[in-house]
């Protein structure tokens, strides 16, 4: 059970600021994680932890994947583990084309597997999997990008690199309804027993479509509630307010 | 590719005596002159290099028969000054010697050079190549680039040097006069190993309607200083200037632009990217000129520096001299460090940082990589930045 990816009392912060409060969750091999939480709460905090972003101080607490802890892996490392991270805010990279850098990054987590050609082949099926436009291998990465064409790039750079642990930070938003649609469709292929994933969403759309083993509710750096699928229904429903309270408690 | 000799020449020999004196007058050009600053010369002490007997190799394409027959001519320029009195017309016309102690040498002590003719109507497909390599202590060259009206040529350019374990020198001036309604692409790459000192002048005029387009890559050298002079003679004239450098070691990069807007009506395009790594340093420095006679003119100059490191240095020193009323001329300078989100961005997909890194060196360069119309000169480019 080493292909697990547990999260242990962690604390970090940012600038001298806390933010995450001692997170405890774990996300399975072939399990879908599902986490939700206000805004500012820590979720992204805790995606740019997991990939090792250098601004992210980690106070305290350790992160185990295949019998390491990843928190002292360069980001790079961790990738070459298997861990991805769907951005947020994916960067705009001047100069340097889709193709080009899927190249390069594929041949750095799975070094001499894929020839030129076959790399071609796979762009253009995962392409075509997303109803991304082939002129998109050529353009520079995300520059000039609408905000759903760059969603749509991370998960074409996610079908592509085939990782086994995916943290998706609000893939969703910025996606109409059919973009989400292919979107949530394209993720759905992916999924299998060998991939984890850990969806970071404030809305059910994309649950309907990507239907979560669990539930985990984020409320200032701590999980607060950890349940099934219909946790997320409750929380469209009836919103944080619940929780708002039992953070108070808790923080005090 | 044929070797271009070092002929003898009487007419040659005066002209470089003429200049000797006007060299040994000057002073070494030092930091605080205008068109040095931020250069320092300290450590170049030219008479290590006298008597500057030239050892380089210049080698050329070989013109076919046909060209030959239609007269185009492209030989060595002693044995043109000799042949073909005329060209001393063009000796310096396009700059004062006396501005640029380098130049002054180039003048006094040229072994050798190409002389490159291409007569009026004549449409040089296939570039022309011209091959420099210095394999000893000094190359002095004097190169000249006669386009006659309505003819066009692309000249290639590259410099090299066989790596002595000692300094070298490299002073060289090539003068391209496009006369009215020619155009030029004029290639110039350089690469230099080990302790180089370079001095390249490319100095061009264009007459009315005639276009010149630079494109040029500085790589290596101890000491490493390109100048292009831009001379709009003509109505109607247009330039387009792209310039690729990249500094490593402890190198120190001289990239010089000036253009004169001499005469109405004329357009100049200027962009100039760099990139240092390491202890290296460059400046850049951008002169728009443009006269009472130069009005209507759209004159703009960019110039964007990538530094890798803190113990890189970059300066860059635009400016804008403007006597006439009714022109367009702006000039932008940026220096920036590598994006710390964009690395992390690529490195969270596997890229090793210096990977990463070298990705968005590249992509620093690529946009201007893109505007270079000859795809062999792309890849040469892109190659140089890679190593
Ligand atoms: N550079 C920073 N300096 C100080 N505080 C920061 C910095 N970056 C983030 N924060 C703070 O950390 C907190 C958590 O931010 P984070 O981005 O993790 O929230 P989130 O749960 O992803 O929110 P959202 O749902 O809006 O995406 C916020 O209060 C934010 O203002
Ligand atoms: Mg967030």
């Amino acid at each position: 059970m080493t292909d697990e990816l547990v999260i242990k009392d962690l604390h970090v912060s940012i600038e001298g600021q806390k933010i995450l409060n001692g997170v405890d969750l774990v996300v399975k091999k072939g399990e879908v994680c599902a986490l939700m939480g206000p805004n500012g709460s820590g979720k992204s905090t805790l995606a740019y932890t997991l990939m090792g972003h250098p601004k992210y101080i980690v106070d305290k607490g350790e992160v185990l994947y295949k019998g390491k802890n990843i928190l002292e892996l360069a980001p790079d490392e961790r990738a070459k583990l298997g861990v991805f991270l769907s951005f947020q805010y994916p960067q705009e990279i001047p100069g340097v084309s889709v193709s080009n850098f899927l190249r390069t990054a594929l041949n750095s987590v799975k070094p001499g597997q894929t020839s030129v050609p076959d790399f071609v082949k796979l762009l253009r099926e995962k392409m075509k999997l997303l109803k991304i436009d082939d002129s998109f291998s050529r353009r520079y990465l995300n520059e000039g990008f609408s905000g759903g064409e760059k969603k749509r790039a991370e998960i074409l750079q996610l079908a592509v690199l085939q990782p086994e642990m995916a943290i998706l930070d609000e893939t969703d938003s910025g996606l109409d309804i059919d973009s989400l649609k292919i979107v949530a469709e394209g993720v759905n292929t992916l999924l299998g027993p060998n991939m984890g994933v850990l969806v970071i969403t404030h809305y059910q759309r994309l649950l309907n479509y990507i239907t979560p083993d669990k539930v985990h509710i984020m409320v200032k750096g701590r999980i607060v509630k950890s349940g099934g699928k219909e946790l997320a229904h409750e929380l469209e429903a009836r919103g944080y307010d619940e929780y708002k309270e039992f953070e108070k408690e808790e923080v005090v | 590719m044929k070797e271009i000799s070092k002929a003898k020449s009487e007419a040659a020999d005066a002209r470089r005596e003429d200049s000797l004196e006007r060299f040994n007058s000057m002073p070494m050009p030092k930091e605080k002159d205008e068109n040095w600053r931020y250069t320092d010369m300290g450590k170049l002490k030219l008479e290590n290099f006298a008597p500057f007997e030239s050892t380089a190799v210049i080698t050329a394409t070989e013109l076919s028969e046909d060209l030959a027959r239609h007269g185009v001519i492209l030989s060595d320029i002693n044995s043109a000054m000799e042949k073909y009195p005329a060209t001393l017309n063009y000796f310096f016309k396009g700059t004062d010697i006396g501005k640029d102690k380098f130049v002054a040498l180039s003048a006094a002590y040229f072994a050798h050079g190409y002389f490159l003719y291409v007569p009026k109507n004549i449409e040089i497909k296939e570039p022309i190549r011209i091959n420099l390599a210095a394999e000893g202590k000094n190359s002095v060259l004097h190169n000249l680039v006669i386009l006659e009206p309505n003819s066009r040529a692309d000249v290639i350019e590259e410099y090299t040097n066989k790596d002595i374990g000692d300094e070298q020198l490299n002073a060289s001036i090539t003068e391209v006069f496009a006369n009215t309604n020619s155009r030029i692409n004029f290639y110039h790459v350089n690469n230099w190993t080990g302790n180089v000192y370079n001095f390249t002048n490319l100095i061009g005029t264009a007459e009315r309607n005639a276009s010149i387009s630079w494109v040029s890559g500085c790589f290596g050298g101890n000491l490493n200083r390109l100048r292009i002079d831009t001379n709009f003679n003509g109505q109607g004239s247009s330039c387009s200037n792209l310039g690729i450098f990249l500094g490593k070691g402890e190198e120190h990069i001289d990239f010089t632009t000036n253009v004169y807007h001499n005469a109405e009506n004329t357009t100049n395009d200027i962009l100039v990217d760099g990139i240092l790594k390491d202890e290296s340093s460059s400046v850049y420095r951008g002169l728009i000129k443009i006269p009472k006679e130069g009005q209507k003119t759209n004159s703009y100059l960019a110039n964007h520096i990538l530094k890798l490191g803190d113990k890189t240095l970059a300066n860059s020193i635009p400016s804008l001299k403007i006597d006439a009323n009714d022109v367009k001329a702006s000039h932008g300078a940026t220096v920036g460090q590598i994006n710390e989100e964009h690395l992390f961005y690529l490195m969270a997909r596997g890229l090793s940082r210096a990977e990463a890194e070298r990705l968005i060196v590249e992509g620093f360069f690529e946009p201007v990589i893109q505007k270079i119309p000859l795809e062999e000169l792309r890849e040469k480019i892109r190659e140089m930045v890679r190593k």
